[in-house]
């Protein structure tokens, strides 16, 4: 057994020893290494073709028959007609009818969502949806096709084409004898909160006195849903169709789904594009790799975020597997000629549900854990987690380091001076517990609602001003600081080890995330030294640990996106418009986590910050 | 030694009567009919119904000493005689009867296969008798029912009572056997051998009509065969068996065809009918015209034998019939050979935004998602405005666990406790969970039953082959007497006020955790690898202090001959310490 390590340890001295020696050499060359693979993963020549791994979803084997358009057309001058009458509501009886006519069941579901900071507003609104019951099928399995409403005068773009489209499908799928699997048409109101309540309510999750979202139980339902389409189509006449899939908590749908889509768009000629960009064809490699790499950073950094780029993204929290077609509307001053009517994007509907309808399992093969750095190609969880494990590693090389010089130092002094590192444990866990303890503030801020609403205070104020101040006053606390030289080193050995297990956990759940932290956290980490002399050079370490703190990122991403937007404006103007959007940021990742389960605000505080402190406490 | 006596006497019976139907010369009073219903629902859609009886006017304890069956379907006469079988219902069907939508059905099937054999009280050993029956029926309806096995089969308690008349008493328990496989699909193969059980096969009469090709075009089909003794007359002195073979269909037609709820025999069926079955005593096609529109009525190109109003309790129903045989005979005196009903509607059908739902129906789903744990929620619905008592019957396959604990009987949040319930726990490998219990539905009022199970791991040769499909779990079945017949279909008129309905709701599809079955074999070669190798440096690195060797200058001078000596010493110290 003397493969990794020998037993009577003559190699094993020297393998530590010249990790001893050139730790910090190590630490270096791994980190840079991570970022030199990455960059050379999306290569195209070092990032795999996508392929389809599900053999029954035979994409494009039928020919797409749908020939609805013109109806579709009728239906969306009727839908805008009538839509201005409702005044942004949805025109219930005019879509009940519409489905009904053609000959589905049609039902209603109501819901309230209960605000449950400040007044404890509570909102209301109603689903729409009908459903087709499959020819010889006993309700088995289902697929939804759904649309968030939005009126004519929606700031996001009106989805009342999509959802005429959706009732011209539903007439054409209906003359259809092929059917395997039940088909819902569902028209989500309040955007995601509706389509929350349908979800909880089709799943039947248990309600309680908590839940944010008291729902109606659903009248009609089926069986299993095996796969979901959201639609957002704002015109009649677009360029292109965009690919959305990013979910919340950054989740991903399965790759095959994905590759259907990105298939049959093609055969039908419209651009599928994703995150704006479509399949580069180009001479140069170096061109395709700026490509590729603008596609693939504006993946992660929507992944990183962790909020769903659409309602699809709610599917995948119930193991649904779903995307988001959106069609971008042809701008007037488009010069090509290429137009995406409704007769294509109902034929790549037809394409992608008979595909959806032939399966016989549920997605099972292809992957989840994916980067994409353009339509066609992809990097898999075993190639990606490479770069992530070398940038990852200098923590565990300085960890390893640290512990060694712990034990040399143990033989040449008393035993009472020698330092275990168990003396760490109580500081280690009162940062854990002020971190249980910030992340339980909302709790609080719930109860006490009522004095909120009568002293006049803002629930984004207390929560901005309460995690402020209890930062601070933890970072000011001298208890937990470690005294002796001997005390840091072990402080610091288990503050990495800490950081490598949260980030290498982190990397399975989203990879995005997990990246971008572990490229500031790593190497401020690793290079902070704990017993510095110099006052000035002390200061500079303190600098930068106060950059990592999870609030400063934060704000520093919003003043950059800030800047991005309107690079004119002063710089007084961003930084004070980049803390109102500060505050209201986190009140918003605290509202996701109650009504959908984002965990944003949970890593944050629970996780992220306690591993802030002991880095801070090192100082 | 009763068993012994009851055989006995039987056999004289039977041979008495043997020796006199051999005198007259095959069964006198052996009868088949033929009739074909169709109802026009309420949702455009069309339901047609077969029935084909046969009466073999011979007692069921006797068929063992019958050679010559006349009517009656030899391979089943032989069966029911080996078997000892005293009642038998199967069905397979294909699709979920919406009652909700389609009111009820004449023969109601779940999705898949169902069957429940009672079995005669002299049959020794039940157990056996009900694997033969299985593979008996499996073979001859080319369906997978060799995949009944005691894992699948139950003996119903409260549920399933025999329908036919019953000798020597009381039912017992021990005899009575049910099985549903949800996940068998019914296909051409298991029609071609239910149709050959038919007198006529599919040559001549109504049997012509189910051309393969357009049946399992429509939106559900259902066939079932019923086997039970009846009474002769009213006294019940004598018993004969009846075997009824019944065909349920679903045809869509405002969506299939011109958005009109017009058909015709050739639209659904491809062929008209050109001969009629000589053997049959009756011969009719029923259409239900009760609910006809005033304002878009229906009309039929030739015109109907005759109207029959017949009354079910307190509900009456208008047919239009068409008495084959007559007609037949009048187009063969005419010259013409082809008979096609065709039923017209002037204008589009016109779905109505409400519907009329019947007094009692049930929706079954599964709750919550991902593999590891789950529910079952059933909702029964009670339209009536009088309480109503029924038998809940579900069957939950193993690899579910349910917990008991959990189970919630509620009725507008409020819980409620039933009557009287009856649970046998699940063993692995070789019993379903299996309750049932009596429940009053309160008037008006919507009755949920809930409980909660964890999903279990199989062996890996276990899973079906499209383990990601997940696996199907029975219908539960709903049994209750209904005080109206609102909604119900059925041939006979009777005047009792109540109708015995047995209802079943859908079956459901669960999703096991699974292996990646697509690379065991190098999972286990490279996981065990990887362990073994890995095992011993990480027991040793977490478990030992690591040190490094202090004097680091005096190994660097040591010299080449100095290094070697070290080595062999080394050595040596080590075998000393072995």
């Amino acid at each position: 057994m003397g493969i990794l390590t020998s037993d009577k340890s003559r190699k094993q001295g020297h393998i530590l020893r010249a990790l001893r020696e050139h730790c910090n050499k190590l630490c270096v060359l791994a980190f840079v290494c991570g970022i030199f693979s990455f960059a050379l993963l999306i290569h195209e020549k070092y990032c795999d073709s996508t392929y389809f791994s599900e053999n029954a979803l035979l994409p494009g084997l039928v020919n797409r028959e749908f020939k609805e358009a013109s109806f579709a057309s009728d239906l969306y001058g009727a839908l805008k007609n009538e839509s201005v009458n409702y005044n942004n509501k949805i025109p219930y009886s005019w879509i009940t009818s519409q489905f009904r006519r053609i000959g589905l069941e049609v039902y209603r579901q109501k819901f309230i969502l209960k605000y449950p900071f400040g007044k404890q507003y509570k909102y209301k609104g109603e689903n729409v949806y009908a459903i087709l019951r499959a020819p010889r099928s006993a309700s088995t399995e289902a697929i939804v096709l759904s649309t968030p409403y939005r009126g004519f005068d929606s700031i996001h773009g009106t989805t009342l084409p999509g959802i005429a489209m959706m009732i011209a499908i539903a007439k054409y799928f209906l003359s259809k004898n092929y059917w395997a699997k039940d088909i819902i048409f569902l028209i989500s109101d309040h955007e995601l909160v509706g389509m929350q309540a349908w979800l909880d309510a089709y799943h039947d999750i248990e309600k309680n006195a908590y839940s944010s979202i008291d729902y109606e139980k659903l009248e009609g339902r089926s069986g299993p849903i095996q796969g979901a389409i959201n639609l957002e189509i704002h015109s009649d006449q677009n360029s292109r169709v965009e690919l959305k899939i990013e979910g919340l908590n950054g989740q991903l749908p399965n790759l095959d789904l994905f590759n259907v889509a990105v298939e049959l768009a093609t055969r039908e000629s419209i651009t599928p594009t994703f995150h704006g960009q479509s399949h580069p064809f180009a001479a140069d490699h170096w061109e395709i790799w700026k490509e590729h790499a603008l596609t693939i950073g504006s993946m992660m950094i929507s992944q990183a975020i962790g909020l769903p780029t659409g309602a699809h993204g709610l599917f995948q929290k119930f193991a649904i597997q779903s995307l988001t077609l959106e069609a971008i509307e042809k701008r007037q001053t488009d010069s090509s000629h290429v137009s995406v009517s409704f007769l294509h994007i109902g034929r790549l509907i037809e394409g992608i549900f008979r595909s959806l309808n032939n399966l016989l399992e549920k997605f099972n093969r292809s992957y989840w854990f994916y980067l994409l750095p353009s339509t066609r190609r992809y990097i898999s969880i075993g190639y990606y987690m490479i770069s992530f494990g070398l940038l990852v590693i200098p923590s565990l090389f300085k960890a390893l380091n640290l512990y060694l010089n712990l034990n040399r130092d143990d033989e040449t002094r008393d035993a009472k001076e020698s330092f275990s590192l168990w003396n760490v444990l109580p500081s280690a866990f009162f940062c854990h517990f002020f971190g249980a303890s910030l992340a339980s503030l909302p709790f609080l801020i719930e109860k006490w609602a009522s004095y909120q609403v009568n002293y006049g205070y803002e629930t984004q104020n207390i929560l901005y001003y309460s995690l402020l101040s209890f930062s601070l006053i933890l970072m000011l606390n001298p208890f937990l600081k470690g005294q002796s030289a001997e005390q840091l080193k072990a402080y610091k050995c288990i503050a990495l080890l800490n950081l490598a297990l949260l980030f290498s956990c982190l990397s399975l759940l989203n990879i995005s995330l997990a990246m971008f932290l572990t490229l500031i956290y790593i190497p401020i980490a690793c290079s902070i030294s704990t017993q510095s002399r110099f006052f000035l050079l002390n200061l500079i370490y303190k600098l930068f640990v106060i950059l990592l703190h999870p609030l400063v990122i934060g704000y520093i991403c919003l003043l950059a996106m800030s800047i991005w937007y309107d690079p004119q404006e002063a710089a007084v103007t961003h930084a004070h418009r980049a803390f109102e959007a500060h505050k209201k940021t986190i009140l918003f990742y605290v509202e996701d986590w109650y009504i959908y389960g984002n965990w944003t605000y949970l890593f944050g505080t629970a996780f992220l910050f306690p591993l802030w402190l002991q880095l801070w406490y090192l100082l | 030694m009763m068993y012994e006596m009851r055989a006995l006497i039987t056999f004289f019976a039977a041979f008495c009567r043997v020796s006199l139907s051999e005198d007259f010369g095959g069964s006198a009073f052996d009868r088949y009919d033929e009739r074909l219903l169709f109802k026009p629902l309420p949702d455009g859609q069309v339901y047609a119904h077969f029935e084909f009886s046969t009466v073999f006017d011979e007692h069921i304890n006797d068929v063992f000493w019958v050679d010559h069956f006349n009517l009656f379907p030899l391979a089943i006469g032989k069966f029911l005689a080996n078997a000892k079988v005293q009642e038998m219902h199967f069905s397979l069907a294909k699709g979920f009867w919406k009652n909700s939508a389609w009111g009820y059905n004449a023969r109601d099937a779940p999705n898949g296969a169902e069957l429940t054999v009672y079995f005669q009280s002299f049959q020794d050993n039940p157990q056996k008798a009900w694997r033969d029956v299985t593979s008996v029926l499996s073979g001859h309806f080319c369906a997978s029912l060799n995949f009944i096995d005691k894992a699948a089969t139950v003996q119903p308690v409260y549920s399933f009572k025999p329908e036919g008349v019953l000798q020597n008493g009381s039912m017992r328990n021990d005899l009575l056997f049910y099985a549903a496989l949800p996940h068998e699909a019914l296909c051409t193969e298991n029609l071609t051998p239910w149709k050959k059980l038919l007198p006529c096969f599919d040559k001549a009469g109504l049997a012509s009509l189910l051309n393969a090709r357009h049946i399992f075009n429509s939106h559900f089909v259902s066939l079932a065969l019923d086997l039970k003794p009846i009474c002769v007359n009213s006294d019940c002195y004598r018993t004969s068996i009846s075997i009824t073979q019944t065909i349920s269909l679903i045809f869509n037609p405002p969506v299939v065809f011109d958005g009109k709820k017009s058909w015709s025999f050739i639209k659904f069926f491809g062929t008209p009918i050109k001969e009629v079955c000589q053997l049959a005593s009756e011969s009719t096609v029923l259409i239900d015209i009760t609910q006809n529109d005033t304002s878009n009525p229906l009309t039929f190109t030739t015109p109907p034998s005759g109207l029959v109003v017949k009354k079910f309790g307190e509900k009456e129903r208008k047919f239009a019939t068409f008495d084959l045989k007559s007609i037949i005979s009048e187009y063969k005196q005419q010259n013409m050979s082809k008979f096609n009903i065709v039923s017209l509607y002037k204008k589009n059908h016109v779905y109505a935004s409400t519907t009329n739902p019947p007094p009692v129906f049930a929706s079954r789903y599964i709750t919550g998602y991902g593999v590891s744990q789950g529910g079952i929620t059933c909702d029964i619905y009670n339209k009536l405005d009088k309480s109503v008592q029924i038998v809940y019957f579900d069957i939950i396959p193993w690899y579910l666990r349910i917990y008991v604990h959990t189970l919630k009987i509620t009725v507008a949040n409020k819980e409620i406790k039933p009557d009287t319930f009856y649970y046998k726990p699940a063993k692995d490998r070789s019993q379903p969970h299996h309750i049932e219990m009596l429940l009053t539905l309160l008037p008006n009022s919507v009755t949920t039953i809930h409980f909660d199970f964890d999903r279990q791991y199989l062996k890996w040769t276990e899973y079906p082959p499209d383990a990601n499909h997940g696996v199907y779990v029975n219908s539960a079945v709903i049994s209750l007497k209904l005080p109206t017949a609102q909604n119900m279909t059925v041939f006979s008129e009777t005047s009792s006020s109540d109708f015995f309905l047995r209802i079943h709701t859908q079956s459901l599809l669960v999703s096991l955790a699974t292996p990646d079955f697509s690379m065991p074999y190098n999972v286990i070669c490279l996981v065990s690898t990887v362990v073994s190798l890995a095992f011993g440096p990480i027991h040793n690195l977490t478990t030992r202090k690591p040190q490094i060797p202090k004097s680091d200058e005096e190994s660097k001078k040591q010299s080449l001959l100095n290094r070697i000596k070290n080595f062999f010493q080394n050595k040596k110290s080590h075998e000393k310490s072995d």
